[in-house]
């Protein structure tokens, strides 16, 4: 009977003033108290039925019965009290969440500047440049070889010409299988009559880092002046010597 | 006698009575307060089970962003030629 009574129901104001592992310590602590109150309420109740069946004087067990019953219903509403302003304050707690929010928050952040600074050094490599790669498509005439041999027929002894013949020389079945098949196939190209006779430049370098040359443009179409130059002055000479032949 | 006796019955008679309705005045104290305890309980259960949804609907929140950070973690990890200088 005395066990309940020296049961001491915690009080709230402890454990507000308690850390949080002492919190949880002590809502364990009032369960477990809540738990054995049970144990020894089915004890005392069944003390007190015998007590009251045995005794003669009844009036007596069943005033002590009430009284014991009025105290064992302050304690147990006191022990469920406690367990439950525990069980509030932890769940109510909600810190841990707040700052675990928090660090989510940092971490995105800190993803994005490094995206941001992937993107930085990315672009460079897309931004504009001053020089910027120029892909042409570069060709050759076969009557070049007519030119040649007009030009050594006219000054065969001139470094300039030789020079840039040189230079341009390539060897027309090396650059073949390469370039010929990409180019030399291309619809608009082969409806010209000239067109058919081109044959791609070979290219020492690759395309793709190959910068602008105007020079090379300038010598070609000097070139293209001077092979219709040299094919007219052919036809001049054909028909003089045709003439002649008449005559 | 016999009316003095009759008069003694009827008075231990009334004194049964009122301590039979005291009994059950009490019971119905002690009942009434097991009730107002069972719907704190009901009420309190009640509001746990809210308190707790919503800490579990935060905990998804949480879970989510962070595995949507393991995800874009792990893209950018797989990828380390993005964060790599230009040579």
């Amino acid at each position: 009977m005395e066990e309940i009574e020296n049961s001491k129901p915690c009080s709230g104001q402890d454990s507000e003033a308690k850390s949080k592992p002492l919190d949880i310590v002590s809502f364990d602590k009032s369960l477990q108290e809540l738990k054995d109150l049970r144990s020894q309420l089915h004890y005392a109740a069944d003390y007190c039925e015998s007590t009251f069946l045995n005794a003669k004087e009844k009036k007596v067990v069943m005033d002590n019965t009430k009284e014991y019953v009025c105290r064992a219903v302050v304690t147990v509403v006191d022990h469920l009290g406690c367990v439950s302003a525990n069980l509030n304050g932890l769940i109510s707690e909600t810190n841990a969440f707040s700052e675990t929010e928090l660090r989510i928050d940092c971490l995105k952040q800190r993803l994005f500047l490094c995206e941001q600074y992937s993107h930085k050094l990315a672009l460079p490599k897309v931004r504009w440049r001053e020089i910027l790669p120029r892909h042409n498509a570069r060709f050759l005439s076969a009557l070049r070889d007519a030119e040649k041999t007009s030009e050594d027929l006219r000054d065969p002894a001139t470094p300039a010409s030789r020079k840039t013949i040189d230079n341009h020389e390539f060897d027309k079945e090396a650059a073949m299988p390469l370039f010929l098949y990409t180019s030399s196939r291309k619809p608009s190209l082969s409806k010209e009559e000239t067109n058919s006779a081109l044959v791609p430049v070979r290219d020492g370098l690759s395309i793709l880092s190959r910068g602008p040359n105007p020079t090379f443009h300038f010598q070609e179409s000097r070139k293209n002046g001077r092979l219709k130059k040299s094919g007219q002055g052919h036809d001049i000479l054909s028909l003089i010597r045709r003439a002649k032949r008449t005559v | 006698m016999a009316r003095a006796g009759g008069i003694t019955n009827a008075v231990n008679v009334g004194i049964a009575v009122q301590a039979d309705w005291e009994n059950r005045e009490f019971i119905s104290h002690i009942s009434l307060n097991v009730r107002r305890l069972f719907d704190f309980l009901v009420q309190f259960e009640a509001t746990t089970k809210s308190k707790l949804a919503s800490l579990n609907e935060k905990l998804d929140v949480l879970e989510r962003k962070l595995e949507l950070l393991e995800v874009q973690v792990g893209t950018a990890s797989a990828n380390p030629s993005l964060f790599a200088r230009d040579a």
